[in-house]
């Protein structure tokens, strides 16, 4: 039983979340720009609660936090800026959303850090995650509605890379086994599971995402909302659906005999998939201290999670910096002249102690 | 024609045919069906030369690059080189059979040939290799006229070689008819041994070597092949059945895998551990026959004897009437029998006599037979009939319905042994004579324990005892005696041991039981020899020593990091408090002279020797003893300083045991000085030099005591840590009262110099650590290799190393634990004493040993001497998971360590297994070979296929196809609709 859990559901799905994240290049958040203006962005933001990238990246967990978000959003992307009001431009994407439960990341840990023990106890296992590479063009229009800023961006195109999945289990360790039940959705591109040899489907996907900036006698407010409305749809996409319980005896029959059952029983087959990836709001409000400095207080949220921040910004250098209150992070942001513009967000000094690591930069001229 | 006839006529490596055949058809034969249908075969012949034989490295890489640059020209074939035969088990030609077209060789050189009807494992493809085929029908086909294989093969290419040749060969020598046979399990044997070939590389010098090395080679694989197909009814068909709906077909294979899933629930390899009591059940119950007959083993032997010795001695029956045994059985410490003969003779000669026993024989302490015996002719001297009842200790054994039947191989002459007329022709014949005793008789046998029925069987029991051809010498020199061998024993009944039962039928033949011998012991009591041991040593870290049955090497690390305690534990140490006048502490001890006691005897020091201040000083104490071999001064270590005194000194260097005594000033008033002292006696503690360390890994104990009533009570180390009047919690592991209470808390000091328990009602406990030390040192590791008694393989062990060794030279080590005047025990001789040796440098160094007694080998075995044993038993079990059970085993033993096993299980009253399940095996050279799980509806899973192969396979029933692939947790089944089972 250890194995069958350990094997699929942990490292090969865990791995298939994080390679793509650091063998991509990706691109930006959403910026005004002047007419006729051509700009190259890449962003990448991404965030683990409960182990750390480096640790999920390698495979070897080498610690374990209380935790249950995992997200890797990143995208490069290449624009012209047609005149004041729109702009267009090429996208590629990755989007990586995953809420588990934090034994989830326990029996990660333990199944696969050296040395590590399971503890005897029970365990409640849920993962559920997406992650899709897309790629696209995109349409931005600007405009004001009074003293409102608006800027929005439409983007469509082909969806690739499909992983989707859903497990909850209740499992337990005892006399060093994981026993339990699991029941098991995922959809793929490559089977983590079973190695099954499917045919790579192909998915359309669309999203708008919009900024608002509000100016007021306190300063400036905006409102990011990337992913607004999103959705990939995936025709023929390979799934298995599958239900797993450790205890063979299934029943008793007639003659009071006991009936034993296959560890695992479930079906392969393909069908449609709709995948809607959470909006990611960003609510920042820069607030006018003197004519040097600002005061920044903001929070950033994604579903139900809501992570604060405060922060000030030196006017003369356009640099930003803010404290991340729960994530512990500090993030710095600055505009070097009019050209290239940069900003980098990290939990820890060390790459290898990181659970928080954004950095994105755009370039245009 | 001669092999080497055979290269020279076909010198090319390799010809290939490509045979079409419609089956074969015995064109002979009057009843022949004749078929529409034709299947076409296709094969490579492969002679017995370049490839195969051996050659030097320079042959080999001008042919390599000879045939890279010019690619292999087929020799070609002619219609006159192949013939189609149909033969019989024994390999003789019964008819020939026409192709209905002639063979023709293909354009990549190979040839084909069409013949009608499907495969036959007794139609043989014939290769002539030195000009036309002319085999004959009553010929019988041998390898030094032709290359040959059945024509049974399912791959499209096939080879036709001097392996298949071989192979086919061997499956002839094996089975008597092809009854219960199948071409497709052939054409496994012919392919597994091809496959065999080319992995191990056999070559020789020459065709009639490699000839010769094959038959070596595969005469094992072969054997063990033929017996699983043999043994083994064919279950997997190429052509499925369906039950013409797709479902119903995929249920089918479902209901396999399940079954399989069912019995791998039942192993514990793959069971969750609720399922654990079904193996146990399972394994008690089928280990209830075992019980019943360990049980009764001693009885069961005694009375087995009991019949061969009177069937024995009954052969010296002369016939006179009214006899009392005491006249033709002699008694002796064993046997205590009485008893009567009545005997009656019929007109036609036959004496009819009744013969009642009774008395004790062995443990047999209570005989009660009576014999109806039959004297009826010269070659069925007696047949007994018996009824009665033995009671031993150990069981009681009831029998009725008993029939024993002595029969000789030839006629005795009894007249001539009457009238005391024998020749020494007729005497010598008598002597070789074969006899065989057949007994079948009705038993029931209880296993008693203290006067109370633990086991019991009730059934028919029936065997066949032969006298062996071979006359059996036990010991070098003693006279040859008759062997008997049990040829086979059939035993039906039911087994119970308590509520549960087992209904068994047993049926095991020792194949070789006319022939087999054990092994004559050939050394002799007082043989002195230097053959026997030998000891290889290179001077610095290995030494080697070599016998019949085993052998080990020593090797040597000389730079082995050793830490070590010398720990006094609370039995080798006792304090006590005195008072002495003196001025002070300083006083009293420079004014003694202490004394300590070592090995040698008694050493002494003054006190006035010490100085005060000294941590771990040395002063030296003189010899106060009259032993000439003690040294004259030995140096005591010492630690003085304010108020105490403490020093130990070395009792015995070998196993570095320390003694000593410690003094500690408690009070000093008006003059009287209140001392502790305590002596004591520290062993080394090899592990670690860490107090900490040491308390950690272990528990301890210690008891309180009030009026006469204990409580032990156990603490574990880890609960301890550096300090002085700390508390821990004890747990209770025994009390002699039942009020005592669960746990205990003792107060206790733990420093670097001691642990000591203190509680109320308790005596201190006290461990003293005396000294700790870190050092360089030697250590040996031993690795041995036995092949005698105790199977094959090695491991590891350390040997002993005192104290002492540890600071030896390895040299040093084998001198002081060397085999040198010792005393070895070797299974396959006896015992050894080995002759006093100065330990050299080299190999294969010769001892000197004398045997001082020898060991009988009657029950020992080799490669030479085996007792050849089939056995098939079948067991009916109610388990508590599946209901009744029957269990199937069958096991052939093909070789000393090759075999055969077969395992079927089959509910017969209940739905939890869809089908009969069988597990095959074999096992070559002690290792596992094929195995795989089949059952009733024609199904086979292979570890080859499944988990050797890597890949998927499909298994096809009727309309559905399902595939089957080993997964990182077991097996996947998937189904063509997409549906999944993981096992």
């Amino acid at each position: 039983m250890y194995k069958h859990f350990k094997a699929p559901l942990f490292r090969g799905f865990f791995l298939s979340l994080l390679l793509p994240t650091f063998t991509s290049v990706h691109g930006g958040e959403l910026h005004s720009h002047s007419p006729r203006t051509v700009w190259f962005g890449i962003s990448s933001d991404n965030y683990s609660e409960a182990i750390t990238l480096q640790d999920l990246y390698e495979d070897e967990p080498e610690s374990v936090k209380k935790g249950d978000l995992i997200y890797s959003f990143s995208q490069w992307q290449f624009g012209y800026q047609l005149n004041n009001s729109f702009g267009f431009g090429f996208i590629r994407g990755l989007d990586i959303y995953a809420q588990h439960s934090p034994d989830a990341a326990s029996i990660y840990y333990s199944s696969n850090a050296s040395g590590q023990d399971f503890e005897e106890r029970d365990y409640k296992y849920q993962l559920d995650g997406n992650v899709q590479r897309t790629q696209g063009i995109f349409l931005t229009y600007d405009t004001l509605v009074g003293d409102l800023a608006i800027q929005s961006m439409f983007e469509a195109g082909q969806a690739f890379g499909l992983t989707s999945v859903d497990i909850n289990g209740d499992l337990s360790y005892q006399d060093d086994q994981l026993i339990g039940t699991a029941d098991i959705d995922y959809f793929y591109e490559k089977d983590a599971l079973y190695k099954r040899e499917v045919d790579k489907p192909e998915g359309n996907y669309w999203s708008v995402s919009i900024n608002l900036i509000y100016p007021s006698p306190l300063g400036k407010h905006m409102l990011s909302i990337q992913d607004l409305f999103n959705q990939t749809h995936w025709h023929a996409a390979p799934f298995t659906q599958v239900q797993i319980n450790t205890d063979r005896v299934a029943t008793t029959n007639e003659n009071g005999n006991t009936v034993f059952r296959p560890l695992g029983s479930g079906l392969e087959t393909y069908k449609s998939k709709t995948q809607v990836f959470p909006r990611q709001i960003d609510f920042k409000n820069n607030l006018d201290f003197n004519e040097h400095l600002e005061f920044i207080i903001g929070a950033k949220s994604i579903d139900k999670d809501v992570w604060p921040y405060l922060g000030s910004a030196i006017l003369a250098e356009d640099i930003e910096i803010a404290y991340h209150i729960k994530q512990e992070s500090i993030s710095v942001s600055q505009i070097l002249g009019p050209n290239f513009r940069y900003r980098l967000e990290a939990d820890q000094l060390f790459i290898d102690k990181t659970h928080r690591l954004l950095f994105s930069a755009e370039i245009s001229y | 024609m001669s092999n080497q006839g055979r290269i020279s006529a076909l010198s090319a490596a390799i010809m290939a045919a490509s045979l079409t055949m419609t089956g074969c058809i015995d064109s002979s034969s009057s009843d022949s069906e004749s078929s529409s249908e034709s299947s076409r075969f296709q094969f490579t012949v492969t002679t017995p030369s370049d490839s195969s034989l051996a050659k030097s490295f320079i042959e080999r890489s001008v042919e390599s690059m000879v045939d890279f640059i010019i690619p292999k020209a087929h020799a070609a074939l002619t219609e006159q080189n192949i013939q189609i035969a149909i033969v019989d088990a024994s390999g003789k030609v019964l008819s020939i059979v026409t192709p209905k077209e002639a063979p023709v060789q293909e354009e990549d050189g190979s040839y084909s040939i069409v013949l009608e009807g499907g495969e036959r494992l007794d139609c043989v493809i014939l290769i002539s290799l030195d000009g036309p085929n002319t085999v004959q029908v009553g010929e019988t086909i041998d390898s030094e006229k032709y290359l040959f294989t059945p024509a049974v093969e399912s791959e499209d290419i096939f080879d036709i070689d001097l392996t298949s040749t071989v192979a086919f060969g061997l499956f002839l020598d094996e089975v008597e008819s092809f009854e219960n046979l199948t071409p497709s399990e052939v054409d496994r044997l012919i392919d597994g041994a091809q496959e065999l070939v080319e992995e191990t590389g056999i070559t020789a010098d020459s065709a009639e070597a490699l000839e010769a090395a094959l038959e070596e080679g595969l005469s094992s694989f072969i054997k063990t092949e033929t017996a699983l197909a043999t043994l083994s009814d064919e279950t997997a068909t190429e052509e499925t059945p369906s039950t013409g709906s797709i479902e119903t077909d995929r249920e089918k294979i479902k209901g396999f895998f399940d079954d399989v899933n069912t019995l791998a629930a039942l192993s514990n390899s793959f069971s969750s551990a609720e399922d654990d009591g079904l193996l146990d059940d399972l394994v008690g119950k089928a280990e209830l026959s075992q019980q019943v007959l360990e049980g009764s083993e001693q009885t069961l032997a005694d009375f087995a004897e009991l019949q061969s010795t009177l069937q024995l001695e009954l052969a010296d029956y002369d016939g006179v009437l009214g006899k009392d045994i005491s006249e033709i059985f002699a008694n002796d410490e064993k046997a205590q029998l009485t008893g009567l003969l009545g005997t009656v003779v019929t007109e036609d000669g036959v004496i009819t006599s009744t013969f009642r026993i009774n008395g004790s024989y062995g443990v047999l302490s209570s005989v009660n037979l009576e014999f109806i015996i039959e004297v009826l002719n010269d070659t069925t001297p007696v047949k007994i009939s018996l009824n009665g009842l033995l009671v031993s200790p150990e069981a009681s054994i009831e029998i009725a319905e008993g029939l024993i039947e002595v029969n000789t191989g030839e006629a005795i002459p009894i007249d001539a042994i009457n009238n005391d007329t024998l020749t020494d022709e007729q005497a010598a014949a008598l002597a070789a004579m074969s006899v065989s005793l057949k007994s079948a008789l009705m038993i029931s046998l209880s296993v008693n324990q203290a006067d109370e029925t633990l086991s019991h069987f009730s059934g028919q029991v029936a065997f066949e005892v032969i006298r062996s051809t071979n006359d059996y010498i036990e010991f070098a020199g003693e006279e040859a005696q008759p062997y008997f061998n049990t040829k086979n024993i059939e035993l039906e009944g039911r087994f119970s041991l308590g509520d549960d039962f087992v209904s068994a039928k047993v049926s095991a033949i020792q194949n070789n039981a006319e022939t087999f011998v054990p092994m004559t012991q050939q050394h002799v009591d007082g043989e002195e020899s230097t053959e026997l041991l030998s000891y290889d040593y290179n001077g610095t870290d290995s030494f080697t020593l070599n016998t019949p049955d085993y052998s080990y090497t020593d090797t040597a690390d000389a730079n082995y990091a050793y830490e070590v305690l010398f720990i006094s534990n609370a039995y080798n140490n006792y304090s006590r408090t005195f008072n002495v006048n003196s001025d002070g502490f300083d006083s009293y001890v420079n004014g003694q002279n202490f004394t300590l006691n070592s090995q040698y005897g008694d050493y002494s020091f003054q006190g006035s020797s010490l100085v005060k201040g000294t941590q771990h000083g040395t002063v030296t104490a003189n010899k106060n003893n009259s032993s000439t071999d003690a040294p004259e001064s030995l140096a005591v270590n010492y630690s003085y300083s304010e108020g105490t005194l403490s020093y130990s000194m070395t009792y015995e260097a070998d196993w570095g045991a320390l003694r000593g005594e410690t003094f500690e000033l408690l009070s000093s008033e008006e003059g009287v000085l209140s001392i502790k002292t305590t002596d004591f006696w520290a062993d080394p503690y090899f592990g670690t030099s860490s107090v900490e360390e040491y308390v950690a890994s272990r528990d301890f104990d210690f008891y309180i005591e009030e009026d006469g009533r204990y409580a032990y009570y156990s603490i574990n180390g880890e609960d301890l840590s550096l300090g002085t009047n700390q508390n821990v919690t004890g747990t209770l592991y025994y009390a002699n009262y039942e009020s005592a209470q669960d746990t205990y808390v003792s107060q206790y000091d733990l420093t670097d110099e001691y642990l000591e328990f203190n509680g109320q009602n308790s005596d201190p406990r006290k461990i003293l650590f005396v000294k700790s030390e870190e050092y360089v040192g030697l250590n040996v590791t031993r690795n041995i290799s036995s092949s005698f008694d105790l199977g094959f393989g090695s491991n590891q062990e350390s040997p002993y190393l005192s104290y002492g060794s540890t600071k030896d030279t390895f040299q040093e080590y084998l001198e002081r634990y060397s085999v040198s005047n010792e005393h070895i025990r070797l299974d396959s001789i006896g015992g050894v004493y080995v002759s006093p040796y100065e330990l050299t440098i080299g190999t294969d160094t010769a001892l000197t040993t004398t045997i001082n007694y020898v060991n009988s080998l009657e029950n020992y075995e080799n490669e030479n001497t085996y007792s050849n044993l089939s056995i098939s038993a079948e067991f009916e079990v109610q388990l508590e998971a599946l209901g009744n059970t029957k269990i199937s085993t069958q096991i052939e033993r093909t070789g000393f360590d090759d075999g055969v096993i077969i395992l079927s299980i089959e509910n017969t009253d209940s739905a939890s297994l869809n089908s009969e399940i069988t597990l095959m095996a074999t096992v070559n050279d002690n290792q596992l070979g094929s195995l795989s799980i089949a059952n009733g509806d024609g199904f086979v899973i292979s570890k080859d296929a499944l988990v050797d192969s890597g890949e998927a396979i499909e298994l096809t029933y009727g309309l559905e196809t399902a595939t089957v692939e080993a997964v990182g947790t077991g097996i996947k089944v998937t189904y063509s609709n997409g549906e999944f089972d993981l096992y």
